[in-house]
């Protein structure tokens, strides 16, 4: 446990593309998630976000596809942070974690968490980097469009499908759950509008073996978290949800050991789906499934919902739209208190979310237990 | 030949583009590791020797994944296009992703060529 609590959520409302800047996106969420916490501005005393904007060819500007603190305190009137932290690259949940640690050290006691995205229109997510020099990594992957069209992961996918007999027919199965899940989740992007098998195979390709409908939805949306010390907690009107464990992608395992809590006391897991097979990977890394099975677990159901495990119970990315994560915290953080709606999973008290791809990632156990 | 955009390197990588200009395969071996590495780094990544010796490398290679993209593409790529990780032959554990000759019928684990194109590209191509 990290004696750290989720005690405030605020989403802001999610559109393809907008006339709307990423700082009124951002202002919607947060202002929503510090009135949900029962509090005021002026109550919050510290601050993280992870700003990166995620296109390839992402212009990096604050204010337009990306969202600094400095910015963000000035857009909300913040007065009285003690401490803050812009974590960059990081996901969602390595940001929870900060604040769960910046809260332990004692250096503030409400904390707002910001994510933030936008698909500016002059420059969409889809578009591969415009850059006619290849600086850094990019030297030895640009020149051959590694990071075109999600080519990194299809790659992969490519291998993953060939040495586990899983076809796209199967990659099918988790976009449909997606669709599924996403028709009870008032935000999603996808929301009412089912994908028939025949549609899906008949979709235009991306980067095999992905077609566009393997791929998120680059979006414009916020969503923002308001934490304070597990003592506090209890002042909060909702039920608080407990930051219980955390993980890198490196010890992946450090989850159940950390958070004192087993594979078989997860209910349901939100993971990263930025494209279609990513979350196989993590279900036979965690343990749910053995090597190059991970696929099954959503062809035999057990992921749906009343499975064995219940995933991405708001639609994931594919169904709600590519907020990198912040949908996935979103949900548990719903899940866990019991406010899911049509959706919720019956006696949910711990939620594992990872977000991030297979080399690159960071994983929280929320929990609605304190111990 | 479509041209891509122009590697910006750095100390460390440009032994390796002056090598592909002239149609040379080689990698920076650490000696006391007996290991070669790429993308070619700072520093051994096993002892982190900073002294690496560039020797000219057999250009074989095994494909281990692609894709056809079909959609976008950097400047001077259009697409469709296939992008591919092989691994070398003379060093197990390097890959290297590079553009893969569209006359290549991809098969996981099948053998290359590693070449370079007319822009000092590495391109794989079927090993005849």
């Amino acid at each position: 446990m990290t004696g750290a609590a989720i005690i405030g959520l605020g989403s802001s409302p999610i559109e393809r593309g907008s006339d709307r800047g990423i700082d009124a996106f951002a202002l919607d969420a947060a202002v929503a998630a510090i009135a949900d916490a029962g509090l005021s501005r002026d109550d919050i005393d510290g601050y993280v976000g992870a700003p990166s904007a995620t296109a390839g060819d992402a212009i990096h500007v604050d204010g337009a596809d990306e969202l600094s603190q400095r910015l963000m305190a000035e857009r909300l009137g913040l007065r009285r942070l003690t401490w803050s932290a812009d974590l960059y690259w990081d996901f969602v949940p390595g940001m929870i974690v900060a604040a769960s640690h910046a809260l332990a050290s004692g250096a503030c006691t409400h904390v707002l968490a910001v994510r933030a995205l936008h698909d500016l229109r002059a420059f969409p997510a889809a578009t591969p980097s415009r850059r006619t020099h290849a600086y850094g990594e990019e030297q030895f992957e640009l020149p051959f469009g590694y990071r075109t069209g999600g080519a990194r992961f299809a790659m992969r996918a490519g291998r993953y499908l060939a040495r586990s007999g899983a076809t796209r027919r199967d990659l099918y199965d988790v976009v449909a759950l997606a669709r599924d899940n996403a028709s009870r989740n008032p935000l999603a992007v996808w929301r009412d509008k089912p994908l028939s098998l025949d549609d899906y195979l008949a979709a235009p390709m991306i980067a095999e073996p992905f077609c566009l409908y393997d791929c998120d939805m680059p979006v414009c949306g916020a969503v923002a978290f308001v934490l304070t010390r597990g003592d506090r907690a209890l002042e909060a009107p909702h039920r608080p949800v407990h930051v219980a464990g955390w993980a890198g992608w490196q010890q992946p395992d450090a989850i159940f050991e950390r958070s004192r809590r087993a594979r078989a006391d997860v209910q349901v897991a939100q993971l990263y789906d930025g494209f279609s097979t990513m979350m196989f990977e993590w279900l036979e890394r965690l343990g749910w499934c053995a090597p190059d099975r991970g696929w099954r677990f959503f062809s035999e159901g057990h992921a749906a919902p009343g499975g064995t495990l219940p995933i991405n119970t708001f639609g994931g990315s594919l169904g709600e739209g590519r907020l990198h994560g912040a949908g996935h915290v979103r949900e548990a953080v719903l899940q866990l208190r019991g406010q899911a709606g049509a959706r919720q999973v019956a006696r949910a008290e711990n939620c594992l979310v990872q977000v991030g791809p297979h080399d690159f990632a960071s994983l929280l156990m929320l929990s609605n237990r304190s111990d | 030949m479509d041209r891509g955009p122009t590697p910006a390197a750095t100390a460390d990588g440009i032994p390796f583009w002056r090598g592909a200009a002239e149609g040379r395969f080689r990698l920076p071996y650490c000696i006391a590791c007996a290991a070669a590495f790429y993308p070619p780094p700072p520093r051994c990544p096993i002892c982190l020797a900073d002294a690496l010796e560039w020797r000219d490398v057999a250009a074989e290679a095994t494909l281990v994944e692609w894709s056809r993209v079909h959609r976008g593409g950097p400047p001077g790529l259009p697409s469709p296009f296939t992008v591919a990780r092989a691994s070398v032959d003379a060093m197990p554990g390097v890959t290297m992703i590079a553009a893969l000759d569209p006359a290549v019928a991809p098969i996981h684990g099948m053998e290359l060529k590693i070449g370079f194109d007319s822009g000092g590209f590495p391109r794989l191509t079927a090993r005849t």
